[in-house]
């Protein structure tokens, strides 16, 4: 498995591409449509809807795919240590303060610390930088919608009021 | 330009703690939409999800601005592993007595201008060199998204003003 592959079945698994819940699509839609009852469009088989609902659902679509990578972007902006990671390096600092290691343990015990830092910043910020990417993809792919559907949107907007 | 904010501005929008830290206050991000959607007057419910857009992009703009100001707090110039290596070399040097190792207490307060703390700030940049550097990105794109955010609602306002005017009618 490559790690591209990889990397894109933790984010499905995260739910950042994974597919966007129906019922907030459909909400969306409604919204979109002016049709606060939500989602009429959806109840048409996908042969009959007009090019302009297809715009409006894919918007729909890629507002909620929007929420869905803001909300792990923003989940991935703490800065804390990791749990695992802080218990990791905890244990290892008690090994400092225990009368009968060698000094020789006391110094690899150090020496690890340090790794262990070194590995959790370096996942963090690995972490927030692809939490950044899919934001910017997310909101790229809204924008193109959003101006799909103002290429349709002529008689929508003023119903949408 | 309206001024009172009318119930259904909020319908359809992501609700708050979807994306707030427990730093941030719903309340204030509420209010700041308040003030966004009173200034901007978006009238349809595409206009008023671009307003959501740019309040967000607010909240993230501050949000890395305090998160890079944390990371660079003088306190933070020396990480967990360096306090203990330290700490276990005073100890070790003075016939292994111990001194419990303890991070410098983080004061919220204002900050004085100390210029005594700009070795202590630099250290802590060099130390989180690598995160700082993400955060400095996401500052950098939310102001992006903020800007485009704003300039999408402005074409989709001229759009909404621009059929609202009557085509010209050519009399012979």
């Amino acid at each position: 498995m490559s790690a591209r592959a990889g990397s894109a079945r933790n984010a499905v698994r995260h739910g950042v591409l994974s597919e966007p819940d129906l019922v907030r699509v459909r909400e969306l839609l409604g919204h979109i449509l002016g049709d606060t009852q939500g989602g009429g469009a959806l109840t048409d088989s996908p042969d009959a809807l007009t090019a302009q609902k297809l715009a409006a659902l894919a918007l729909a679509d890629s507002e909620a795919r929007l929420d869905a990578a803001y909300a792990h972007y923003v989940a991935c902006q703490p800065e804390g240590v990791d749990p695992d990671m802080a218990k990791c390096v905890n244990m290892l600092e008690d090994f400092l303060h225990m009368d009968d290691m060698l000094d020789e343990d006391k110094r690899e015990a150090i020496r690890r610390i340090f790794k262990v830092e070194r590995f959790d910043a370096r996942a963090r910020a690995s972490r927030q930088r692809l939490a950044l990417r899919y934001l910017k993809e997310a909101r790229a792919t809204r924008d193109r919608a959003l101006a799909a559907f103002l290429a349709y949107g002529e008689k929508v907007e003023g119903n949408a009021i | 330009m309206r001024q009172t904010i009318q119930p259904n501005d909020y319908a359809g929008l992501t609700r708050p703690e979807q994306f707030l830290l427990h730093d941030e206050s719903a309340v204030e991000y509420t209010a700041r939409l308040g003030e966004l959607m009173a200034d901007l007057g978006p009238v349809t419910y595409l206009e008023r999800r671009q307003v959501e857009l740019i309040a967000q992009a607010d909240v993230d703009i501050d949000r890395q601005r305090r998160i890079i100001a944390e990371c660079l707090h003088p306190s933070a110039a020396e990480s967990q592993a360096q306090r203990a290596a330290t700490d276990w070399g005073k100890a070790h040097l003075a016939a292994h007595r111990s001194t419990a190792s303890k991070a410098e207490d983080r004061s919220p307060a204002t900050p004085q201008g100390n210029p005594g703390a700009t070795p202590a700030i630099a250290k802590a940049y060099t130390r989180q060199r690598l995160g700082l550097e993400v955060h400095y990105k996401a500052l950098a794109d939310a102001e992006k998204r903020r800007r485009s955010a704003i300039e999408f609602l402005y074409a989709m306002q001229d759009r909404r003003a621009r059929k609202q005017v009557p085509d010209a009618e050519i009399i012979e």
